[in-house]
């Protein structure tokens, strides 16, 4: 049985939609991230599953139960925020011990649930102190173990890594995936951050508007985005205006719009089949582009610009159609200089084909 | 390098023109009986001297000052709640007649309270006129402000989010306003009723007014009333007391809270 079912759940706010007609549904110990620009509804999204704010539309289920109408207070669900929302006049363990507490849960069994969670965050020897006399780090590891002690039906996170620096939202990102998986709780995450998203999550759903624009597994929704918003959000992408000319049993054949002499082949077929003629968009990743393929795909381009970034070359390029695109090159490969002129590649099996209307 | 001796000059002159006349009767307080300036000889014979009716008014400031503060603290936070996180019709009306009682001098305040009092015993014959009641009413009244203000001021730095942690763990609204609301404001309405206090602790008009008898006549009303006929060195005393109930309650506040939540001035 699902956990969590949002069913054509919408908001509106003075006539502004903020959430329209969202449908989702968190599989029982599944860990969803809700990832998207900040006014995409991600937020208003998890504070409806969480009480705070009332749908306009649609229904929320928890356990099969309808919960749409039920107070924040009588949900079951676990909350970390990007502020932690600590108590400041509580100790840390008096800060985990609240929702027990809340619960009629004392003495031996809320010490040993306390002592627990604090374990798996790994701050029992900080018990005794209060919230300010921790790191910002520490602190949302509070939260963390404050929402996970009371063993609610879903655990939801609104962006709480990001008011931390990279490095430490980097080990909290383990240490968040690590709880999640040991106790198996189902998890709803927010973020605007999709590195984070692909790290962490079994399935991601990107929001636009305050609708889900994709809601797939990281790897699909990277090698596959669904539309160029999505290729776009998550990690970079170069696009090409192309149209369908064939469909084969390996793929599609299309031509550029801006120059139909140049044909790409593109060895993936996702959702609905392409009528030859039909205008689309060919994307591919900067990492899977070579120089000077010997097969596959090729377009020739002048280097514009070279960035390097440790590991990769970042290579910009005005390709002869008049775009401006990016490559990834290996740091240690051979890098072209300012002014050349090259020729690009990427395999069949390393593009896509989105929608013009986006 | 001017300006900054311009500037020191002007904060020492201001410090001097506030607290001279304090320092004048303090020294005072352990000097002679001829009250002269400064004293000829010290000591501490007039605070031994102290007459009855002022320990007796002392009390009696106490008592009003103390239930003052306790009435403004609550009356108060619940307005600064209401005007802070309210949305309803009159709310600027209540935010106006909460912090009215601050602009209008005490003295008119004391003369509608007493026109008050005989109104109401008019009307429903209650006589509120020459109790404690009438006079802690009376207090309580240019008090709230202080509060509503200070409790304002602390709300400012509320992050509401404590409030859904708490709703999220499954406590009621009252439980949250119990255990985690009221505790995170409870700084500014500490310093809001220490406020109360002293505001009620150094008042003449209204304790005036509303003031009869003996068991009813505060300290400073005492104090003003006995320099109309004889000024002695131990009414200089009395006065050096209120000073330092005052300078103790001032220096706890900074000590626990800090006095700059209260004034506001960004550095707290």
């Amino acid at each position: 049985m699902s956990e969590v079912r949002l069913d054509g759940v919408s908001r509106l706010y003075d006539r502004v939609v903020a959430v329209d007609n969202v449908s989702l549904t968190v599989a029982e110990g599944e860990f969803l991230t809700l990832l998207g620009p900040s006014g995409c509804g991600k937020t208003t999204t998890l504070r409806m599953v969480a009480g705070f704010i009332t749908p306009s539309g649609g229904a929320i289920y928890i356990k099969g139960a309808d919960v749409t109408r039920v107070p924040a207070n009588r949900r079951d669900t676990g909350m970390v925020f990007q502020s932690y929302a600590l108590f400041p006049h509580l100790t840390v363990q008096d800060n985990v011990g609240f929702g027990l507490k809340m619960r009629g849960i004392r003495g031996s069994e809320a010490t040993a649930r306390i002592t627990e969670a604090l374990r798996l965050v790994k701050l029992e020897q900080l018990a005794e102190r209060y919230p300010r006399q921790l790191s910002g780090g520490q602190q949302q590891r509070v939260a963390l173990a404050r929402a996970v002690v009371i063993r609610p039906q879903v655990l939801l996170m609104d962006e709480p890594l990001g008011s931390l620096d990279l490095k430490l939202r980097q080990e909290l990102q383990v240490q968040i995936r690590n709880v999640q998986r040991e106790l198996g709780i189902t998890t709803i995450y927010v973020t605007h951050d999709q590195g984070e998203a692909l790290s962490l999550s079994d399935r991601v759903a990107v929001m636009r508007d305050g609708r889900i624009s994709q809601l797939d597994p990281p790897d699909k929704l990277y090698s596959r985005p669904a539309s160029a918003f999505v290729a776009n959000f998550v990690g970079r992408t170069n696009l090409l205006p192309v149209e369908i000319v064939g469909d084969g049993d390996a793929g599609y054949h299309v031509k550029s719009s801006a120059s139909p002499d140049l044909t790409f082949a593109v060895g993936t077929r996702e959702g609905d089949a392409r009528r030859p003629g039909e205008r689309c968009l060919l994307g591919f990743r900067p990492e899977s582009t070579t120089l000077a393929p010997a097969d596959g795909n090729r377009l020739t381009a002048r280097v514009d610009d070279i960035r390097y970034f440790g590991a990769v070359r970042s290579v910009a390029l005005t390709t002869a159609l008049g775009n401006v695109m990016e490559i990834d090159l290996p740091a240690g490969a051979a890098a072209p200089a300012r002014g050349d002129q090259v020729t690009i590649g990427w395999r069949p099996a390393d593009c896509f084909l989105v929608p013009v209307d986006d | 390098m001017m300006w900054t001796l311009l500037n020191r000059a002007i904060i020492v002159f201001v410090f001097v023109f506030l607290l001279l006349p304090l320092v004048f009767v303090v020294v005072t307080s352990f000097g002679d009986a001829a009250m002269t300036f400064p004293p000829r000889s010290f000591s501490l014979e007039w605070y031994g001297a102290i007459p009855q009716p002022f320990i007796t008014g002392l009390k009696v400031s106490l008592i009003v000052g103390g239930s003052t503060a306790f009435i403004a603290a609550v009356v108060g936070t619940g307005a600064a709640l209401a005007i802070t996180r309210g949305r309803f019709r009159g709310l600027k009306i209540l935010a106006m007649f909460c912090l009215l009682p601050l602009m209008v001098p005490s003295l008119v305040i004391a003369v509608a309270l007493f026109q008050f009092t005989g109104i109401l015993w008019d009307i429903a014959r209650i006589e509120i006129g020459g109790t404690l009641i009438g006079l802690i009413l009376g207090h309580t009244a240019i008090a709230i402000p202080y509060v509503v203000r200070a409790v304002i001021a602390g709300h400012a730095h509320f992050d509401p989010t404590l409030e859904e942690a708490a709703l999220n763990l499954g406590a009621s609204k009252w439980r949250t306003l119990l255990s985690i609301t009221l505790p995170v404001l409870i700084p500014g309405i500490v310093s809001g009723a220490v406020f109360a206090f002293l505001v009620s602790f150094d008042d003449v008009p209204i304790a005036l007014f509303m003031g009869g008898d003996e068991a009813t006549t505060t300290m400073p009303v005492k104090i003003f009333t006995s320099i109309e006929y004889s000024m002695k060195p131990d009414v200089m005393a009395v006065s050096a007391l209120v000073i330092y109930v005052s300078l103790a309650l001032m220096i706890l506040l900074e000590k626990t809270l800090g006095l700059e939540r209260f004034f506001g001035t960004g550095r707290a």
